[in-house]
């Protein structure tokens, strides 16, 4: 916006000095010919300077372009992390790795918060939601593995965990295919 | 003593709920439903004994609201009853039964 302002000023300068007629289109034409051929040199600077202005207008958009795929990239990663803990969860809950699955389950659920929380722009509403709503699952899971150090859990309450993990995982995959998805549409 | 906006949100999670535009989600505690709203809020339905807990929190596990029926029925109950039709598809288990 500023640089095609700063660029346009002159013009609408000048526009304004032939209106009120302080300059004649003439002695314009004459001072132009009067610098290409005794001041090349100042010629070659409003050349060298509008390019600059062009390279410099290319290269902001290019550093924009590149901040708005790594903020993509910092969400994908974070959800591919929140995917990988998820699928690791489910490994130590078939062992019965209580402690395990109760630190774990607490990283996710730091993980799934960030995400929901971090890039507000990047995922709809609906996704952040299922991030918020992982979060929650697998916090209960936590809760669970914790008290399982008190009492053993029933196999009703085992079932239970295992089917909250596979919901927590569904959540958590589609806002992962989601972000590529979108990932692939920008670039 | 919930406010009258606390129960513009009971009424509002009810119809929402009843329409099939809240998926409540079961958590592994023994009755309690969770559900995300709007990217940043927590709602979390529990029943402890008889008595049905509304709660709702912030992304960062701030509460903002807990109400329950135990002063007045203000319909935590009921919106419980739904939200559990929903979370553990009882609808589609009772269809199930009724088809055989």
């Amino acid at each position: 916006m500023w640089p095609a302002l700063i660029g346009v000023c002159p013009l609408i300068i000048l526009c304004i000095l032939l209106a009120f007629k302080i300059l004649t289109w003439d002695s314009v034409v004459s001072a132009v010919q009067r610098n290409v051929k005794d001041d090349p040199a100042s010629l070659w600077g409003l050349v060298i300077a509008i390019y600059v202005l062009v390279v410099a207008i290319g290269a902001k958009r290019a550093a924009e372009e590149a901040r708005e795929l790594g903020r993509q990239r910092n969400l994908i990663e974070e959800l591919e992390s929140a995917s990988k803990a998820v699928q690791e969860i489910g490994i130590f809950l078939m062992t019965d790795q209580w402690g395990v699955v109760h630190v774990k389950a607490m990283e996710l659920q730091s993980s799934c918060k960030t995400a929901a929380v971090r890039w507000p722009d990047q995922m709809s509403v609906d996704r952040r939601d299922d991030m918020l709503t992982a979060g929650l699952l697998v916090a209960s899971i936590a809760k669970e593995a914790s008290y399982s150090a008190i009492s053993p859990l029933t196999k009703g309450k085992r079932k239970m965990i295992s089917d909250v993990h596979l919901r927590a995982n569904d959540l958590i995959s589609g806002a992962l295919a989601d972000a590529r998805k979108q990932q692939e549409r920008s670039t | 003593m919930p406010t009258q906006k606390d129960l513009d949100l009971i009424k509002y999670l009810r119809k929402a709920t009843d329409e099939g535009k809240i998926r409540w989600e079961a958590t592994s505690a023994t009755d309690q439903f969770v559900v995300g709203f709007k990217g940043k809020f927590n709602i979390t339905l529990d029943k402890l004994g008889s008595r049905c807990y509304l709660k709702m929190t912030d992304a960062n596990d701030r509460e903002l609201l807990a109400v329950s029926d135990d002063v007045v029925i203000i319909g935590v109950d009921a919106l419980f009853e739904a939200a559990r039709r929903v979370a553990l598809d009882v609808d589609s288990a009772i269809d199930e039964i009724i088809q055989e």
